[in-house]
């Protein structure tokens, strides 16, 4: 009795190792679960770390109120969705474009997102809200945001004002940086997060559930072999005690080799007996060791957070030259099409996108919106 | 002999019962599936229909205030404000008819719609613009056009997805159980999604 409580005991401790150490990795997976981007500058008008200054600002407020805000600049209206106008843009990319595999801006459920969506182009850009937010950014808002900050810097090309400060104010109205908000740092960890908190929970349940099955049944199996063994040896030295029952020469003839051999193998078990009792703790002790791995590598992959070697960052860097380059010349490109587009109002620019699309199994997305924000036209 | 016989009649009768009963939870599976994505298909039709009424809504509660603010700049004709009354007693009226006499007013007016933002236009009118009551209004007017918009083209997708499943073979004759019929739909004018051009700086 004793003995089996202390077996129960011992399953139980590993068990709940098991899950904890399971669930703490998704968890501490899932709080970095932000989109991949904030920022999708297909128009290049923005540099590397232009991009990289806006999107760190509204990576921040996803991370403090789970709102996404999401800035993309349109060369056309044909590709990569082919849109009637500006309006139309809005509400197809807020909700149907898959933005770096993502599709819908804001959270599930919640519609917490918002588009600031802009082509210099085309001269338009379009403010989307999230259903969700359509009550504390207004259309007036969204159409005092346009004709204030945006108009404000396309004048002056300062596309970095313009977008930070958009996000800002933007921010702003939906409760970043009030006291009540930041006084609660820390990941995010709500919205669709829950769901799949929730689904961890039970994968960690089941699967350890599992696991501990198969390692009882494994142990049981082993205690019960062991146990035969030992009933056996006892019949055997019970049988060598007592005296020697009726001769029978051919019976005994065959139970001497078998007995012989038998006895070998049992010394060896002995050996090796107590390194099979630790067999147990080694297993989970694996166990933990592979889920820890999993869930950093999991985690890794969701932050691409990794170490580069030498050769990896000098390609980089070329990489980086090359869209710098690139970039300048688009930049010329898009400037010469302003003049022209100042001469005649005819629009048919069209460019070759270069990065776009990357399929990846981030967090956020999933919000609606129905066309509530502003539209207008640039430089006016 | 007569043993073999005796099973393979057991079989037999087995093996029948089994497909029947088979074939019965199938059939059920598929009914019950059949029935639940009619329910929420339903359903999301009622709540874009719904959506749509509300925009509607909006639309006409914000007239009276916004021909109140820009009357100070612009001298409206009699027949415009009388449309606009028009406009929207229609459709309060029309709000207790079936739906298709609703969508007839939405279309109507509409149109109605479109020239008195013509008119209240800062093109036509630049002092407009100094006036913030009026952008903001406008603003939110612009809103609930494009909104309109939306709502009415996911009405549209909406009730496609569903008349297809109540006209189709096999949720047809669910669909007829449940008692449901097919839905009246807005003609997909070329372009509706887009919204209402508003000239607005």
């Amino acid at each position: 009795m004793e003995r089996a409580k202390k077996e129960l005991q011992k399953y139980g401790l590993i068990y709940l190792t098991i899950i904890v150490v399971f669930f703490a990795n998704v968890v501490w997976g899932m709080s970095f679960a932000t989109r991949p981007s904030y920022v999708y500058d297909w128009e290049g008008i923005l540099t590397e770390e232009e991009v990289l200054e806006i999107d760190t600002l509204c990576r921040d407020i996803d991370i403090n109120t789970t709102i996404e805000i999401v800035i993309v600049t349109l060369v056309s209206y044909d590709e990569p969705l082919k849109v009637a106008g500006i309006d139309e843009a809005r509400v197809k990319y807020f909700n149907e474009y898959a933005l770096d595999g993502v599709t819908g801006i804001g959270k599930e459920g919640e519609d917490n997102g918002i588009l600031v969506i802009l082509s210099t182009a085309m001269a338009d850009y379009g403010i989307e809200v999230g259903y969700g937010l359509e009550g504390d950014l207004t259309d007036s808002e969204c159409g005092r945001i346009g004709r204030d900050i945006i108009n404000k810097y396309y004048k002056d090309e300062d596309y970095l004002s313009m977008f930070y400060e958009a996000v800002e104010a933007i921010g702003e109205e939906v409760g970043y940086g009030e006291p009540d908000v930041s006084s609660e740092p820390g990941p995010n960890l709500d919205g669709q997060d829950g769901t799949i908190k929730f689904y961890a929970i039970v994968i960690a349940i089941i699967g350890g559930g599992i696991l501990i099955m198969i390692l009882y049944i494994r142990d049981q199996d082993r205690k019960r072999r062991e146990r035969e063994e030992r009933r056996r040896r006892a019949r055997r030295e019970a049988l060598r005690a007592s005296p020697p029952p009726p001769p029978k020469p051919v019976y005994r003839y065959v139970q001497c080799p078998t007995c012989d051999t038998k006895r070998k193998a049992k010394q060896k078990k002995a050996k090796t007996k107590e390194f099979v009792e630790d067999e147990t703790i080694f297993s989970v002790l694996f166990l933990t060791l592979a889920c820890l791995v999993c869930g950093t590598i999991i985690t890794d992959a969701r932050n691409r957070r990794r170490i580069e070697t030498t050769t990896e960052r000098q390609e980089r860097r070329k990489r980086e030259r090359e869209d710098e380059e690139e970039r300048r010349k688009r930049m010329e490109e898009i400037r010469e099409r302003r003049r022209e587009r100042e001469d005649d109002d005819d629009d048919d620019y069209h460019s070759s996108f270069s990065s776009w699309g990357r399929s990846s199994s981030f967090g956020g997305g999933g919000g609606r919106s129905g066309g509530g924000g502003a539209s207008g036209r640039l430089g006016r | 002999m007569r043993k073999e016989r005796g099973y393979t009649t057991r079989n037999a009768i087995l093996i029948t019962v089994g497909a029947v009963v088979g074939i019965v939870i199938l059939f059920g599976a598929i009914y019950i599936t059949t029935y639940n994505s009619l329910v929420h298909t339903d359903e999301s039709v009622k709540a874009g229909w719904a959506e749509v009424q509300n925009q509607y809504q909006r639309r006409y509660d914000l007239l009276p205030p916004l021909v109140n603010a820009t009357k100070m700049y612009i001298n409206y004709e009699q027949s415009v404000l009388t449309e606009i009354t028009e406009m929207r007693s229609a459709w309060t009226q029309s709000l207790n008819q079936p739906v298709e006499q609703q969508m007839d007013t939405m279309n109507q007016f509409d149109s109605t719609m479109n020239r008195l933002l013509a008119i209240v236009s800062v093109e036509s009118y630049p002092e407009l613009k100094a006036d913030g009551t009026v952008m903001t209004l406008m603003d939110q007017v612009e809103g609930t056009e494009n909104r309109i918009a939306v709502a009415r083209g996911r009405y549209i997708v909406d009730v496609r997805s569903y008349n297809n499943a109540v006209r189709g073979f096999f949720s047809g004759i669910v669909a007829r159980n449940m008692g449901l019929e097919l839905r009246p739909t807005f003609a997909a004018v070329q372009g509706a999604e887009e919204g209402i051009k508003i000239p607005i700086g």
